[in-house]
């Protein structure tokens, strides 16, 4: 089994030293750095909230208060170079939070309440999936919450580094590779029950 | 890592991507957070909130349920303490500002801001606040230092 990368590459290198230019200059007012910092992490976050299936309402809540946290936190990071793991942590956090409130779940009348959530979107884009991309989602979506909510994060675009993937989960780094394997196998294992063909893999 | 699994993932990415791709609301969301920037400020940071996820702290919750929030400027010496009660699809909000004494607070939420003055004994009250994101800036009558703000906090 692979051992859990340690060794910095010289990719995450310039990763790292291309956010730590980005978050400091948003610190001090340039908001293309600020614009480019949302672009390359939204889809983190989002994956953290689809992954913890939080309602569309608190979603919207959660993903506002990460980003603008971090709006008063830019020139406080003590890592800036490490802020996808700070918003990763954050989300994290939030969703705990608005999971334990759980507030919106109460049934409402209020129009306004269901005004905030999504209008299907989720729904209408699947139509756009070929047959057997929409079986494979469908698969996914079925693994357990475990395997889900790790594998949501991991195939979020960008790709998130395994110190992201790691604050999202609450797990430790050497952690995530392991088990980012089973989840992958257990996959592979649906798909075959259900006919999808995911190619071969190397340890067969 | 197997070559396969790494080829797996791209084509899960590439999935996801188009079946459940980041939605346009929450980026605009996301990039308008900037226009709350301020300049000049001491940040007060959560320190304790009685709805946070360690379940030692947990007890009943729902609505009518009280909720408790500390922010602490440490630098200062000060400390922020809210009661939050929803009220229907609202929040209503009771402050104490420790020390206690006269203050302009400006409450920020996704609905506006609402200016509000704490009574000689630091307390402040703002009824009706719209559900989501709040911070409040906090400025002391005759107080010349920069303004403290409390971490945004989904109430």
């Amino acid at each position: 089994m692979r051992q859990a990368k340690v060794s910095v590459s010289r990719q995450d290198v310039e990763h790292q030293q291309e956010v730590r230019n980005l978050v400091a200059a948003a610190a001090v007012g340039d908001e293309a750095a600020w614009n480019a910092l949302v672009d390359r992490f939204s889809p983190l976050v989002y994956a953290i909230v689809q992954g913890f299936r939080i309602n569309p309402a608190d979603a919207e809540d959660v993903n506002q208060t990460v980003w603008l946290r971090l709006v008063e936190h830019l020139g406080r990071l003590r890592e800036p170079e490490r802020v996808g793991a700070w918003i990763a942590t954050t989300t994290r956090n939030e969703c705990l939070r608005a999971l334990r409130l759980a507030r919106r779940q109460v049934p409402t009348e209020d129009e306004a309440v269901f005004e905030r959530a999504d209008p299907g979107e989720g729904t209408d884009r699947r139509l756009l999936l070929s047959e057997r991309d929409a079986a494979l989602w469908r698969l996914f979506e079925t693994l357990p919450e475990r395997c889900k909510q790790l594998l949501r994060i991991v195939i979020a675009d960008p790709a998130p580094s395994y110190d992201e993937v790691a604050s999202a989960v609450g797990l430790s780094v050497g952690s995530i590779g392991p088990t980012r394997a089973r989840c992958l196998k257990q996959l592979r294992r649906s798909a075959e029950l259900a006919g999808i063909d995911l190619g071969p893999s190397d340890s067969e | 890592m197997d070559h396969s699994d790494d080829k797996l993932i791209q084509e899960l990415r590439s999935l996801a991507a188009r079946a459940d791709p980041t939605p346009e609301r929450m980026l605009r969301a996301a990039k308008a957070s900037y226009a709350w920037r301020t300049i000049d400020s001491e940040l007060a940071e959560l320190a304790y909130d009685s709805a946070g996820h360690d379940p030692s702290l947990a007890g009943v919750r729902g609505p009518g349920t009280t909720r408790m929030l500390s922010f602490a400027a440490v630098e200062r010496g000060w400390t922020i303490e809210l009661e939050v009660t929803p009220v229907a699809d609202s929040i209503d909000i009771l402050g104490q500002l420790i020390p206690a004494g006269h203050a302009l607070l400006e409450v920020r939420h996704g609905g506006g801001v609402e200016l509000v003055e704490s009574d000689e004994l630091g307390r402040f009250a703002v009824k009706r606040v719209q559900e989501g994101p709040v911070s409040i800036r906090c400025t002391r009558a005759g107080d010349d230092a920069p303004a403290v703000i409390t971490d945004w906090t989904t109430l």
